[in-house]
């Protein structure tokens, strides 16, 4: 039939279609074709997870694909979409990573989170957030994990005594161990041990190994929240019986503590964030008029530390994320509502009032993901 | 624009002249057109490219490609033709070790990457513009099927963009699904993501 085609288009010398059924049958079917599953996969993949919560009702194999841990991975792997959240007295906010810094920042308030509103006169501290998946103490001595962009929440069992008790806490973390697809919840008190939450066996443990102390007695602001990266956890203490700063990273994979070194000497240690894929600290000195960044370049290694910014503010900061690829964006620890824009080609600065929150707030980034804060759940 | 479209019953053979300008590659899709493509840019078809690179084949005939329309070739050879000039927009990097490339890197090559990547945004925002649907869907199984990685990439985020704000029924549409929930099946589902459903885009 093709042969055909060819030959009669070429004795008359311009194109001519003849329409055989053939044809046209062809063609139609090429167009009415659906699209195999690897491309819907990827299609989907795309999307945020709004859209995918809704399109489980599509039909039954969608559910099944949406919910399933591969497409989950896949689906993180992408990390579309990325949000800055903000936790203070009275709710959880939101704010757009498209916010463009030129004109005021609005803070769109969570209304999903099982908050008990009559208890609400404490800040929502926020511990950490991997994966999508925020760690949030919204009350004394109470812990939840909370996926903001699928809406679900589950409440972390009371951790043994005396970890269970706020004022007994000198530092805590949440993290996720890539290697063992597990996320944990750290708590550290002034003893040796140390006390493990895992998602995946929804239970606590205690594990030896926390030979540290706070780097000053004048703690202010927060508790320090252990800075997640390379499936460990990150804190600045200082060796018990000595008195130099040293980085305590807790491997969330085999539950061990590892030293590593500070850049430089500080009084009061440093606070610590999380930079381009790189651990940063900020010198928690008062009184300085500059303020350095350090960033780890190679990990754990101390030689590759390296100054990225000297800062004009004398307050401390919390570095939160790269924005739009070329400025950092940082969190204030003290009584402000206020993020601030560092460009670090010429370390200056500028303030930002977030609208719409009037207390004091914590911020961190969280990247829109399908994961299920659910413990116990069947994989 | 000329799209290579149908030509004399013996086109060309491939010269093998050094030197020769732009070869041409032949191509028959399956409503029986020919395309005389630029080898440039048929050799972004990576079915095309392992076709020719296996030393048994001759250069001389058509490449036959069953699977897809002339019309879909058509907007796909338009697409490899002008993506190829955009990425010679770019010049590129000479020296094998990344870091000591982007350290060398001037602000020339900056502002060529930059103009670039504007043209490519144009020019994608364009390209799908008045397509339908099933439109769409053709192109992408023929980007799937001559395996264009970046025009896939390309036309799976486009599509993922239109459909994002979408209704389950116009999801349902597009991807020829019938939903097998019970009408009381259905409606817990959507009592449990209520929240999911503020906002779409009335079909």
């Amino acid at each position: 039939m093709y042969n055909l085609l060819i030959y009669a288009s070429g004795i008359c010398g311009k194109k001519i279609y003849i329409y055989t059924r053939m044809h046209t049958r062809a063609t139609l079917q090429l167009k009415m074709s659906n699209l195999p599953r690897e491309l819907i996969v990827d299609i989907l993949s795309r999307l945020p997870v709004k859209s995918l919560c809704r399109f489980k009702c599509v039909s039954k194999p969608w559910r099944t694909l949406i919910s399933h841990p591969d497409f989950v991975k896949t689906h993180l792997h992408r990390a579309q979409f990325k949000r800055l959240i903000l936790a203070s007295n009275d709710s959880l906010y939101s704010i757009d990573h498209e916010t463009s810094f030129e004109n005021d920042v609005v803070a769109v308030a969570l209304d999903y989170f099982p908050l008990d509103q009559n208890h609400q006169s404490y800040p929502i501290e926020m511990i950490g957030s991997c994966n999508g998946l925020l760690c949030l103490k919204p009350q004394p001595n109470t812990f939840f994990v909370f996926n903001p962009a699928t809406h679900e929440s589950a409440r972390i069992p009371d951790a043994p005594t005396p970890y269970g008790f706020d004022h007994a806490i000198l530092a805590h973390g949440f993290g996720y161990a890539p290697s063992i697809d597990d996320y944990k919840l750290v708590k550290a008190v002034n003893a040796p041990l140390v006390a493990v939450f895992s998602l995946k066996t929804s239970a606590w443990k205690l594990v030896e190994g926390f030979h540290y102390k706070k780097p000053t007695e004048l703690w202010e602001g927060p508790l320090p929240c252990g800075t997640h990266l390379n499936g460990a956890l990150h804190w600045v203490f200082k060796l018990c019986g000595g008195n130099e700063c040293v980085i305590a990273a807790f491997d969330l994979e085999t539950d061990t503590f590892r030293d590593m070194p500070v850049p430089a000497i500080s009084v009061s240690g440093f606070s610590t964030g999380f930079l381009k894929g790189c651990l940063c600290l900020m010198d928690r000195d008062f009184g300085l008029r500059r303020r350095d960044i350090w960033v780890m370049k190679e990990y754990g290694v101390g030689k590759s530390w390296t100054k990225i910014l000297v800062v004009d503010p004398c307050y401390v900061v919390k570095p939160l994320c790269l924005w739009k690829n070329s400025k950092i964006l940082m969190a204030i620890d003290r009584n402000e509502n206020e993020l601030v824009l560092c460009n670090p080609k010429d370390g200056t600065c500028k303030n930002f009032e977030v609208v719409g929150i009037s207390f004091r707030f914590y911020a961190d980034t969280y990247v829109e993901s399908l994961v299920s804060p659910k413990f116990s759940a069947i994989v | 624009m000329a799209n290579g479209e149908n030509q004399n019953p013996n086109p060309n053979p491939i010269e093998a002249t050094p030197g020769a300008a732009a070869r041409t590659i032949t191509l028959k899709t399956a409503d029986g057109e020919i395309f005389e493509v630029e080898e440039a840019v048929a050799m972004e078809f990576g079915t095309v490219k392992s076709f020719f690179e296996d030393d048994a084949v001759s250069a001389t005939k058509p490449m036959p490609l069953p699977n897809v329309s002339g019309s879909a070739l058509s907007r796909v050879i338009t697409y490899c033709r002008r993506s190829l000039e955009i990425r010679s927009m770019i010049p590129p990097a000479t020296s094998e070790d990344a870091t000591a490339a982007e350290a060398v890197q001037g602000e020339g090559d900056l502002e060529a990457e930059k103009a670039a990547k504007q043209e490519r945004k144009e020019f994608e925002a364009e390209f799908l513009k008045d397509e339908s649907n099933e439109d769409v869907k053709e192109l992408i199984l023929a980007a799937n099927y001559l395996n264009i990685k970046e025009l896939l990439d390309f036309l799976c985020r486009s599509v993922a963009l239109r459909i994002q704000n979408k209704s389950v029924e116009y999801a349902r549409k597009f991807f020829g699904i019938e939903g097998d929930y019970t009408p009381e099946e259905e409606a817990q589902i959507r009592q449990e993501y209520a929240w999911a459903f503020e906002g779409v885009d009335e079909d």
